[in-house]
């Protein structure tokens, strides 16, 4: 055969998709649009669209003043007013300025964890009545979906991706189980069976997440050892960063933690620190796949003391004469004692009083 | 229900682009099933990343993009083994006609020469003498400049002629 190139590359138009694979093509695409419809145009993308559009002054005074009832609504439980305004402009917004998939799988993450957070800050205040556990739970759940069809996604293209978005979830999940766990142990009989219900919910997609992260890990460990050794870096880094974070939050919160919370949070750091070690040892050992997985297990410890001496803040009585305390037992106030606390007042205008509990730090 | 126009604008621009992907896809990765699977993968990336609200203002340099990133993904999945896949899978062309047979023979040499080429070229190559793709568009595929898309195809060209060169000496 003896064809010029150009001939060659005329012929290898003609190399094309049958009509059959093209009518399959058509249908299966035609299918997946219907069952992945564009979102509607709604509110707040008309809201985005006239941010970005020079604004004339007056709608910048009724920006300022909604700013502040935007700010107020962070703070927003499901049952109180402002809270539509929270997931329903807040969020949405914030979601928007993720621009990349992976800022926008750790947002999605987060929305995980305000659900739970919720759920919490109602249970501890006794205000978790089944209508808003049932709402609290289908929203956790649409949102572990998400995150889960995130990871789903990456794992097409980056194994290594999907397998920091399953951690991240992972020990969110592990910290909001241990933190309901305790909240049930000390709540009255009547919102134990919210708290179960949802505990439950929790450990099902803490178990997804788990078998995801494993499968993500392990695939990673069977990649070329070039590409594992690029991975175990990129870990190393993270865990640095995440460990070094630890220490300087854990310094910032010594005054409001306590002595003995913050010995407690030193000793989880310490731990953190240690797998850092065992996984650069590995590495340099160039086992680059048991590094890899040694310096997650070292964020994930991080992170988890983290999560939970953030959590420690949300959910302590403000105003307590007694120190915290590290019993096995959580402090229970009770019905008398809860009109004399100190607390914060919330927007309903009763005065809002917490259960205290021991997160074991 | 009738279809939506962002969603039959969508359906066209599948309609106008699925063989010049395909085609693509398979002049790079020289499999036929997996060239099929990226470039329909392309598409439902794409729509993915409009329903996620992405903007995005060059649908078509999109899908290419998309399908060239699937491309690199395989790559490094597994090492490519083209020809010998190509012998082992042989083509489909439905019958054993004549000019059906010269053309396997054609594909199998630009196929075995776009092989040998550094695939910095081969997609260049690709995408300007069988996508059809001017330098400018190439160029927002790829995101490099229109010069940097000159003198890769200047080179690859030099490459391919010096392939088909060697060739021609071992035949003699």
């Amino acid at each position: 055969m003896n064809k010029t190139l150009k001939q060659l590359l005329a012929e290898a138009k003609n190399v094309g998709l049958t009509s059959v694979e093209k009518k399959t093509g058509q249908e299966n695409l035609r299918l997946f649009i219907k069952n992945h419809p564009l979102p509607p145009v709604s509110f707040w993308l008309n809201f985005r669209t006239l941010i970005l559009q020079p604004a004339p002054i007056f709608l910048v005074i009724v920006l300022l003043v909604a700013g502040g009832t935007t700010l107020a609504a962070e703070r927003a439980l499901p049952g109180e007013i402002l809270y539509p305004l929270k997931v329903g402009v807040n969020e949405p917004m914030r979601g928007w300025l993720a621009l990349s998939e992976q800022t926008r799988a750790d947002w999605d993450t987060k929305l995980v964890s305000r659900r739970l957070e919720e759920a919490e800050g109602l249970a501890s205040e006794a205000k978790l009545s089944t209508e808003l556990n049932a709402q609290i739970e289908t929203n956790f759940q649409a949102q572990v979906d998400r995150v889960q069809a995130r990871i789903a996604k990456f794992n097409d293209r980056d194994a290594k991706v999907a397998a920091d978005v399953a951690s991240k979830l992972e020990v969110s999940l592990r910290v909001h189980d241990r933190i309901l766990s305790n909240i049930s142990s000390a709540s009255k009989e009547m919102d134990k069976p919210q708290l179960d219900s949802l505990l439950a919910k929790v450990r099902v997609g803490t178990k997804a997440v788990t078998k995801d992260r494993t499968r993500e890990e392990n695939e990673v460990k069977v990649q070329s050892k070039p590409t594992v050794q690029v991975a175990a870096e990129g870990r190393m880094r993270a865990a640095q960063n995440a460990l070094a974070e630890v220490d300087r939050f854990i310094t910032e919160k010594s005054e409001q933690l306590g002595v003995t919370a913050t010995a407690q949070a030193r000793v989880r750091l310490a731990l953190a620190n240690q797998l850092m070690l065992q996984g650069q040892a590995k590495f340099k050992d160039g086992a680059y796949a048991d590094a890899f997985a040694l310096l997650g297990q070292a964020r994930s410890v991080a992170q988890e003391a983290k999560l939970l001496i953030e959590a420690k803040g949300r959910l302590e009585i403000e105003g307590l004469t007694t120190s915290p305390s590290f019993s096995s037992t959580p402090v229970v106030r009770d019905e008398e004692s809860r009109g004399e606390s100190g607390g914060e007042q919330s927007p309903g205008g009763s005065r809002r009083s917490r259960i205290k509990i021991d997160l074991g730090l | 229900m009738p279809v939506k126009k962002s969603e039959r604008q969508f359906l066209k621009l599948y309609e106008d682009l699925a063989e010049p992907i395909f085609r693509h896809c398979y002049f790079r990765l020289s499999d036929r099933e997996r060239a099929r699977d990226i470039m329909q993968e392309s598409f439902t990336r794409t729509w993915e990343q409009l329903t996620d609200g992405v903007e995005i203002k060059n649908l078509k340099a999109f899908v290419y993009r998309v399908a060239n990133n699937l491309i690199i993904d395989t790559y490094r999945k597994k090492k490519e083994s083209s020809l010998d896949a190509l012998q082992e899978d042989g083509f489909d062309p439905g019958t054993d006609d004549h000019e059906n047979i010269l053309s396997m023979i054609a594909e199998k040499e630009l196929v075995e020469l776009l092989d040998s080429l550094n695939d910095k070229y081969r997609q260049v190559i690709i995408m300007r003498y069988i996508d059809g793709l001017p330098p400018r568009e190439i160029a927002a595929v790829i995101g490099e400049t229109e010069n940097v898309i000159s003198v890769r195809l200047h080179r690859g060209l030099h490459q391919v002629r010096d392939l088909i060169k060697q060739q021609e000496s071992k035949h003699e």
